[in-house]
């Protein structure tokens, strides 16, 4: 319920929210992040590619590269879980929460999940065709952006218990 | 045996992801050379569906701004029918009678944009015209504020126009005062572009107004463009002149394209000469 939610406001971001060409505002790395961890990397992958797929098929976006940041994300979920949580307590947890393992846990593990989504993302947009100043300063400024809006939705919505 | 598993296990996964990318690439190298808009007609078609509801909503909220632009298309309509009144006034009636027996240069199709993308690198247009209504790989797209595009791709009913806002795309543009022309491509930010090549000894202001200069078949001449904003020395040898454009493309709704009626005639003189 809560991930159709998430889909439904990303499309909307896609749709109305212009945020200039520097600024990609994208909700995809958190909808990754709340998919329960229980699911194996086969199904999270899946999951992951139908999502984004979904994404660029009913808003603004090429075919694709929503697809190929989400399994990207998806990849590293598991591993970056283990390095920034602990392995031990990270399967044990359903999905990482702000409140079950602390503020600067879960900024770490959601700051590698944004910027590996982020990169995959703008590369695949821009590189051939942009300046590596132009890319790196939309991966910046759309790393702060996503992180704000990331924290604050996990603040409000995610730290509860659904 | 449990190592076996582990392995398959882990092979698997590679393969499903390098599975899953690759689609999502192919997709891409396809989506980007959209302009073969027939390839992916059939996935446009569920997203012309979507897009059509979404732009219905943004019609709506933009209402007022859409009506403004109207009533200032209105006035310039105006202005321009008392000018030719005034030239009517001035001329014998044999003249008047020579001259309106001639077809225009152009004929113009209106159309409505069902879907407009401005934050990419290769922005593109989805007009609600097609080859039923005698639109064709080409033509031009303009508005009353500037020019929006050329058509690239063209199904029964509707058309999918690479818009100006594409780095790659260029329209021959000249300085009002003097008709010194260069090409005029977008800058990639906002409404702004440059006009390219200008010898070094033209004078030029800013605040000179830059319009299509009519030496190419797709547009026609005097189409207001934009505002000379920044005069730049290109190694001594040029001037790269800064345009705000006039053209806003967030608020484009209605547009014409553009069919020049000697279009065919000038290119097959072209192309006999090549």
């Amino acid at each position: 319920m809560l991930i159709a939610v998430m889909i439904i406001i990303q499309i909307i971001i896609c749709d109305y929210i212009y945020t200039g060409p520097y600024i990609h505002l994208t909700l995809l790395p958190l909808i990754i992040l709340s998919i329960s961890a229980e699911h194996s990397y086969p199904r999270l992958a899946l999951i992951s590619f139908a999502v984004g797929f979904l994404i660029d098929l009913v808003s603004d976006g090429i075919l694709g590269l929503n697809s190929a940041a989400a399994v990207m994300t998806a990849t590293f979920v598991r591993p970056i879980s283990y390095i920034t949580i602990n392995r031990e307590r990270s399967d044990k947890l359903e999905r990482p929460t702000l409140s079950d393992v602390g503020f600067f846990r879960y900024f770490r593990y959601s700051t590698y999940l944004t910027l590996i989504f982020l990169i995959t993302y703008i590369l695949l947009d821009c590189a051939g065709f942009r300046p590596a100043s132009f890319i790196l300063m939309r991966i910046a400024l759309s790393y702060v952006a996503n992180i704000i809006m990331i924290l604050f939705v996990s603040v409000t919505l995610l730290n509860k218990r659904y | 045996m449990r190592r076996n598993s582990r392995l398959i296990k882990i092979f698997l996964s590679i393969a499903l992801f390098l599975l899953l990318e690759g689609i999502s690439v192919i997709l891409i190298t396809n989506n980007s050379i959209i302009q073969k808009y027939r390839i992916m007609g059939f996935t446009r078609s569920v997203q012309s569906f979507f897009w059509k509801q979404g732009e219905s909503v943004r019609y709506f909220l933009n209402y007022k701004k859409e009506n403004r632009l109207l009533e200032a298309e209105n006035r310039l309509l105006k202005e321009r029918i008392s000018i030719l009144k005034k030239y009517l006034e001035d001329v014998s009636a044999e003249e008047a009678i020579a001259h309106a027996s001639g077809t225009g240069d152009y004929t113009f199709i209106p159309a409505t944009i069902i879907k407009n993308s401005i934050n990419k690198q290769h922005n593109y247009i989805i007009l609600n015209v097609g080859s039923n209504n005698g639109v064709e790989e080409g033509m031009g797209v303009i508005t009353s504020w500037g020019i929006v595009g050329i058509v690239d791709a063209v199904s029964p009913r509707f058309s999918y126009v690479s818009s100006f806002l594409n780095t790659s795309q260029s329209v021959s543009a000249k300085i009002v005062s003097n008709d010194v022309f260069g090409p005029m491509v977008w800058t990639g930010v906002g409404n702004r572009a440059v006009v390219r090549e200008i010898p070094i000894h033209t004078e030029v202001y800013i605040g000179d107004t830059i319009s299509t200069s009519g030496y190419s078949a797709i547009f026609p001449p005097d189409i207001p463009l934009g505002i000379v904003t920044s005069v730049d020395e290109v190694n001594g040898v040029a001037l790269e002149l800064g345009v705000e454009m006039f053209q806003n493309f967030r608020a484009l709704r209605l547009v014409d394209v553009v069919i020049n009626n000697y279009g065919k005639e000038i290119n097959m003189i072209e192309n006999e000469m090549e």
